[in-house]
């Protein structure tokens, strides 16, 4: 029987060649957009799950509170993890994590500056299922200096030769033993670094690094369980055992309060009241392993859960818009259907056995659909993952989860794609279909009617979405921040002491060169280093972060005074520093309000000016944070640990030309230091990589959704005007001319299209402006969109059906009667 | 003598939302195994729905109907469609073959659905085929064939499966003179063998083939004509 099935499907399907690649086309594009899409979501959803002991991880972090401010880390002392390993039962083990970067040498013409270097207690490898591929896990983190290469990174360094012994320089002063190979991290590790550290190399570090450190002041020696600069994980036996965690964090807190109280007291000092161990009130938390990717708790917002759940919505409705078009195209070919189920019926037929002819119908569609769906995948893939800046790993696509989503899938699309045509043609009355008195206007195609609707409601909803999404994109990058910001490079150098100034004046005497800055922070790109201060106006206590520029920078970026110095040549001289307005109100300072001094470091510093805010950070929090600017004569004092030098280029200067000659003076004075570089509005545009994401997603969806959904009116059309093919040739016959009987025809599709845009267009209104609520700097949502949205949608449907339409009213009237 | 179809005061009426049509009216008919009956009477008499009923079909609204000796008026699609199942087999004016099997896989068809083995459906399709003189067009598609020998593969296809009762419906309706000969001499053959057969016609000539001709008009059984003496 089911091979008489397959055979009447295969047959069904090759007699309608255009139906069957209009429904398998569709259904295929439909598939294969959801499965691109859900291979980034389940990518997403993985993170970190590889690890076989994922479950029992926690990671520790803490929020604590300054004046008003409520600050959360996942920075611990290096006691964190100790003490707790030790005092507490249910830990099975813990592992601390320090971050470096800096630059890695194995020979002159090896020599990168790496940001992914981690160090990590040797646990690390027991904990974290990372393979050790060359070389002893069980030794590789244990001395210090001791590395362990990813396998990129071993070939970048010593290509095919052995690595293990090999030396790598570090920052030019540290030797690092290269103790064999690791994986690569997979991309769905939230954990990715290019080398692997022993954590105890760390001290050797800050030793170098901090010159005269006191043993006390190394990390690794802050026994103390407070906050300080490790990450911290926890193996632990069950659940409750993590979640007890906190508790005995702040347990440890407390007597060790009571430890140094009682020491005081002893010694006759006089004791502080204070809240715990910092005085600020830390609150400590785990979050599972599991959750970090997504940002649970506001930590770890390395991906976007809100954007992921849009995206998964999106691939439903793709999905949904495809089935609906195979369920509408299926039906709407009922007429010629309903012989086989009357037959079939009068045969002996139960429509129990018709159900399950129609759903192996579907099945077959299905399988060929999902099979063209992942030649599209394999196609669209790179492009794709290129287009939304996504890094997944090729075998992710083998990884029982993405197999187990495409199967999901699959059994997805046959149970609902076969469902409604199931139910519907099985049902048809013998008696009615082969007597001819079948017709296919009924309650089906009010469904149909129903499921076009559907398909334009969203396809305009869609439509308005994207052109929005679009538009609040090209404010963000055009809202005024307060600092000119374009045509601007920014070029990194290192610790040149005095070459600084030679170094300088040659770069601006490059051709196209129009003036220069200094700051020792990447602006849109790194993060900034806070400090705290009390104010001496209103008492209260206050986050500040600062920067270190050079004269040339407020110039530069064209930031205005709101109150300049009294005497301009103060500033730059040292214990002055500039704010700005939103540090002037905070510190509860009236701008004109000269010599105030607020204590930063050991001593006061003096506010010369303030000037007018500029958006240094990211756009999405609308709220500009005080700054303090410490503007200095002899740039020298601040070039340490080296910085930016900012570059306002010429409009038609060549960028090409410019980077070669600047790489080769670069290297003359730097020759260990890689050469770095970045353009100033590409790192902006940095900050809305989401949006990014989303605008270039939507405009695929919405012209997927579009397609979809003319595909299925054309299929639609053509059958209505086969259904109504008797009723055009007698109109015809009675003096109907083409036009009429195209608009005849056409004007049922243009009413299903207007209230398509009544149920599209309020909820776009709504998600949108839902999502703009987000946005402290947004577009507004003009109506002129909604209306070009329509009209659009109106004009493809009238397109669409347009062909049919016309051909049908063209045709000779005496065929069609003939016929009947 | 036993009978196949007995219907007592059965009635269908069709409910719209503006009329009520009573298509048949007390009807009460008696029909021998064996026996050949045709159905007569004017378009719109309610001889289409009177096969419908006695056919497994549909379900009359009022009245009895007993289809060997079970009185099925109550049953449901399901029921209904389980006893037509390799009892009853269908003509139809319009052939009604499935476009998309060949000759031989449509005659297949009643088999399937009464799980019969692959090697017994191979013995039985081509043996009907011969007998109906279409076996050299096994596996052509109906619409390479011509009207006569679509019919008598519809014919083929009613009578595979051995049912007691063939129902025709204007089997010749769409058929020449010399093909509806062809046709009606096979159904004859088919009752000399034991098959029961109802026919519906508008030919009287067709007729002439019957035992019995049930004239209806407007619902209602208005003459049985005994053409002869009908034995078993």
């Amino acid at each position: 029987m089911i091979q008489n099935y397959l055979k009447i499907a295969l047959r069904q399907l090759w007699r309608n060649k255009v139906y069957s690649l209009l429904n398998i086309t569709g259904l295929a594009l439909g598939l294969a957009v959801s499965l691109l899409i859900l291979l980034f979501v389940s990518h997403e959803f993985s993170f970190d799950r590889f690890h076989s002991k994922a479950d029992k991880i926690y990671r520790v972090w803490a929020k604590f509170q300054f004046g008003q401010e409520t600050i959360q880390t996942t920075a611990m002392s290096a006691g964190v993890g100790t003490q707790v390993m030790e005092n507490m039962t249910g830990i099975k083990n813990m592992v601390r994590i320090a971050n470096q970067n800096g630059v890695m040498k194995s020979d002159e013409n090896h020599v990168f500056d790496e940001n992914k270097i981690m160090l990590a207690d040797p646990s690390f490898l027991e904990m974290f299922d990372f393979k050790v591929l060359k070389g002893n896990p069980k030794t590789a983190l244990e001395a210090p200096m001791s590395i362990l290469l990813t396998e990129k990174t071993a070939e970048k360094y010593f290509g095919t030769q052995d690595v293990i012994g090999k030396i790598l320089t570090f920052d030019q002063k540290l030797t690092f033993t290269v103790a064999g190979v690791v994986q690569n991290p997979p991309s769905n590790s939230t954990f990715q670094f290019d080398f692997l550290g022993s954590l105890l190399s760390l001290t050797e570090i800050e030793r170098v690094k901090w010159k005269k450190v006191k043993e006390e002041q190394l990390t690794l020696n802050h026994n103390k369980v407070s906050l300080g600069s490790l990450q911290t994980y926890f193996l632990v036996d069950a659940e409750k055992d993590g979640l007890a965690i906190p508790q005995k964090i702040q347990d440890l807190v407390q007597s060790e309060i009571k430890r140094s109280n009682e020491e005081k007291i002893k010694a006759g000092k006089k004791v502080e009241e204070r809240a715990n161990g910092d005085g600020r009130g830390d609150e400590f938390m785990v979050q599972p392993l599991t959750d970090i990717h997504l940002g649970a708790n506001g930590l770890g917002a390395s991906a976007n859960a809100q954007y992921i759940y849009i995206f998964l919505s999106i691939a439903l409705i793709i999905l949904v818009l495809a089935l609906i078009n195979y369920m509408s195209l299926t039906t709407a070919r009922a007429t010629q259907r309903a012989k086989e189920v009357g037959v079939r019926k009068v045969a002996g037929a139960t429509q129990r056995k018709l159900i399950f002819q129609f759903y192996m119908e579907s099945t077959l569609f299905a399988f060929f659909s999902f099979a063209l769906a992942l030649f599209f995948v394999e196609m669209l893939r790179i492009a794709f993952f290129e287009t939304l800046n996504l890094k997944i790993d090729a075998s992710f696509l083998a990884s029982p989860l993405f197999v187990s989503v495409i199967i999901g899938l699959f059994i997805f699309t046959v149970i609902l794609s076969g469902s409604y045509p199931a139910l519907l043609l099985s049902k048809f009355s013998p008696i009615a279909v082969l007597k001819g008195k079948f017709s296919n206007r009924g309650g089906s195609h009010r469904v149909r009617q129903t499921f076009t609707v559907f398909q334009f409601a969203v396809s305009i909803a869609l439509i308005v979405c994207s052109l929005l999404v679009q538009r609040q994109l090209n404010y963000l990058r055009s809202v005024d921040i307060g600092m000119e910001k374009s045509q601007v490079l920014a070029l990194n150098f290192g610790n040149l002491k005095e070459k600084y100034q030679p170094f300088k004046q040659e770069i601006k005497q490059l051709a196209g060169v129009e003036e220069t800055a200094f700051s020792n922070f990447a602006l849109f790109k790194d993060g900034y280093n806070a400090v705290f201060a009390k104010s001496p106006e209103n008492q209260k206590e206050v986050m500040l972060l600062f920067t270190n520029v050079d004269e040339s920078f407020l110039p530069f970026f064209g930031l205005e005074w709101v109150s300049e110095p009294l005497d301009k040549n103060n500033v730059g001289n040292s214990q002055t520093i500039i704010i700005n307005e939103s540090a002037a109100k905070e510190l509860g300072m009236s701008a004109d309000k000269k010599g105030v001094k607020l204590a930063l470091g050991s001593e006061g510093d003096e506010v010369l000016g303030v000037v007018k805010d500029y958006k240094f950070d990211d756009l999405h929090t609308g709220k500009i944070n005080p700054l303090v600017i410490f503007i200095t004569k002899d740039t020298l004092k601040n070039m340490d640990k080296g910085g930016y030098l900012y570059l306002r280029l010429h409009a038609k200067a060549d960028i090409s030309e410019f980077i070669e000659k600047s790489e080769k003076i670069s290297r003359k004075y730097a020759p260990e230091r890689p050469f770095s570089y970045y353009f100033l509005d590409e790192a902006f545009e940095g900050y809305f990589k989401a949006e990014t994401r989303l605008s270039k997603m939507l405009s695929a969806f919405t012209i997927f959704a579009i397609f979809i959904s003319c595909l299925g009116l054309f299929g639609l059309a053509t059958f209505t005007a086969e259904n109504r093919i008797k009723e055009i040739g007698i109109r015809k016959v009675l003096g109907a001319s083409i036009l009429q009987i195209t608009t005849l025809l056409s004007k049922d599709f243009v009413k299903l299209v207007l209230w398509a845009n009544v149920i599209g267009l309020p909820i776009a209104y709504y998600l949108i402006d839902k999502w703009l609520a987000d946005f402290t700097y947004k577009t507004t949502i003009s109506w002129w969109i909604f209306g070009i949205s329509g009209i659009s949608a109106m004009l493809i449907a009238l397109l669409t059906v347009s062909w049919q339409s016309i051909k049908a009213a063209v045709a000779n009237p005496v065929k069609s009667l003939r016929s009947e | 003598m036993e009978n196949i179809i007995k219907t007592k005061d059965l009635q269908k009426v069709y409910t719209t939302e503006e009329v009520e049509t009573t298509a048949l009216n007390s009807i009460n008919i008696e029909i021998k195994k064996g026996e050949f009956v045709a159905i007569m009477g004017p378009s719109g008499c309610g001889k289409s729905t009177l096969m419908n009923i006695v056919g497994l079909l549909d379900n009359p609204s009022h009245g009895e109907y007993h289809f060997l000796d079970q009185e099925i008026s109550k049953y449901t699609e399901w029921q209904r469609a389980k006893l037509r199942k390799g009892n009853i087999g269908f003509v139809f004016q319009s052939f009604n073959l499935i476009d998309e099997l060949t000759v031989f896989e449509n005659v297949e068809l009643p088999l399937l659905y009464l799980n019969v083995s692959s090697d017994e459906r191979q013995k039985k399709v081509e043996e009907v085929l011969q007998r109906m003189d279409i076996m050299h067009r096994r596996n052509h598609f109906p619409q390479q064939l011509s009207g006569g020998q679509q019919q008598r593969v519809a014919i083929a296809r009613a009578v595979v499966a051995s049912p007691q009762l063939i129902l025709a419906d204007e089997p010749t309706g769409n058929l020449d003179s010399a093909n509806s000969e062809e046709v009606m001499n096979l159904l004859t053959q088919l009752n000399q063998g034991g098959t029961t057969i109802v026919m519906v016609t508008h030919s009287p000539h067709d007729a002439n083939y019957s035992h019995r001709i049930i004239n209806l008009f407007d619902g209602k059984v208005v003459t049985e004509n005994i053409k002869e003496k009908f034995h078993v």
